[in-house]
């Protein structure tokens, strides 16, 4: 039986903040920030959290809701999209030990990279940069395995590519 | 070895923020956010109802009030009218699916498509149900309004009001009538532009980047931006 305490919420919400972190990088379009996009899928965890039957992974359901939110968001489906509520519960706090300039060069190359891809692409290498399987991904996209694997392929040459030059 | 590489970039990007739960607080701001939404979908759907309910009773008055035979039909007509939108907008309500963010990408995708195609449809048919049949009723209202001294009757609002002049904005006279109907089809015909507009402008390009993503995702091949 699954256990849906609060105290439970709290912890997989601890556990995956920065997997929901980094997708929410990635799909942050101005004016909306990351920050507010993470809000939204905590807020919609919460919601559905009550739904949730322990059948998959919880990592895997997240990954879901985190998708789906970003997506919704970048093709303006959400009519509040612009008056999204910041919840003083969750604070945003600049880390004491900064990593290295090189490193944040390097992601920005990555995001660069990923910016190239088209928006089905881009939702597939996320997941793959998540080191999820592709059995994973398939169950979080809707696509079977082999569709996931051709599609890998095909993007991770493209991304390899576009990174490679810059990398070096 | 480029392939690890990635994956240690892409997890050690999170790392440029501290994220911080005060979970006291947390769970009371998450419930707090619930209530608001659910209140204003509540809001919405009263705001919805009140304005059918208050058409049905302003013109179930006229029908009572006025004497002329055409004008009752017309208030028969638009209190039909004000309870089927009711009913219309409630069913398409019911009828689209439900916003369910814990379904696959492929599924949360058809699900919105076909969303946004109701809408579209309901609004770009706007001229059937929502236009026509109250311009209908309008035109019998207006048309049919006769003299009031023909029928001995005089208009409770503009008795009480003490104001005998209100008697020549009534629709009466053939200038009057057309004054009238005029406004009402110009006002229609806004209805109708206003809702095409919403229909090309907003849901049409949502549509088409649906479409767009669902291709992206189902092609094997590279589709671009």
């Amino acid at each position: 039986m699954w256990d849906k305490s609060e105290k439970k919420f709290e912890q997989i919400l601890e556990k995956n903040k920065h997997k929901i972190y980094r997708i929410c990088k990635i799909y942050a379009v101005s004016p909306i920030e990351p920050q507010d996009l993470f809000q939204e899928v905590v807020f919609q965890i919460w919601k559905s959290y009550a739904t949730f039957k322990g059948n998959s992974n919880i990592s895997t359901w997240i990954y879901k809701i985190a998708l789906n939110v970003c997506l919704r968001s970048k093709m303006k489906l959400e009519k509040n999209n612009n008056k999204m509520i910041r919840l003083e519960s969750i604070q945003f706090l600049p880390v004491k030990n900064i990593p290295e300039e090189g490193e944040q060069e390097k992601y920005q190359y990555l995001r660069d990279c990923i910016s190239t891809l088209n928006e089905g692409d881009k939702s597939i290498v996320v997941l793959y940069l998540e080191d999820l399987s592709y059995r994973e991904i398939a169950s979080i996209t809707g696509l079977t395995e082999n569709h996931i694997a051709v599609k890998m392929k095909r993007i991770r040459k493209r991304l390899f590519e576009c990174i490679t030059p810059k990398l070096n | 070895m480029l392939e690890q590489e990635l994956k240690d970039i892409w997890k050690n990007s999170s790392e440029t923020e501290n994220i911080k739960f005060e979970t006291s607080q947390l769970l009371k701001d998450l419930n707090t956010k619930m209530d608001r939404i659910e209140k204003n979908i509540r809001k919405r759907d009263i705001t919805e109802i009140s304005a059918s309910v208050f058409g049905i009773l302003i013109f179930g008055y006229f029908a009572y009030e006025i004497p002329f035979t055409l004008t009752k039909i017309a208030c028969g007509l638009s209190i039909l009218w004000f309870g089927y939108l009711i009913f219309k907008l409630r069913k398409n309500k019911s009828k689209k699916h439900l916003n369910n963010l814990t379904l696959t990408l492929r599924d949360q995708l058809n699900n919105q498509e076909a969303n946004m195609l109701k809408e579209a449809k309901l609004l770009d048919t706007v001229l059937y149900w929502y236009v026509l049949p109250p311009l209908f009723a309008n035109i019998l209202f207006i048309w049919g309004f006769g003299d009031p001294v023909a029928y001995d009757w005089f208009p409770f609002l503009i008795e009480k009001l003490s104001n005998e002049n209100l008697l020549y904005m009534l629709p009466i006279s053939l200038k009057m009538k057309m004054v009238y109907l005029s406004a009402a089809l110009l006002f229609n015909v806004f209805v109708v532009w206003i809702n095409k507009l919403a229909v090309n402008k907003t849901y049409k390009p949502i549509i088409k980047d649906i479409k767009r993503m669902q291709d992206q995702l189902e092609s094997e091949n590279q589709i671009e931006i």
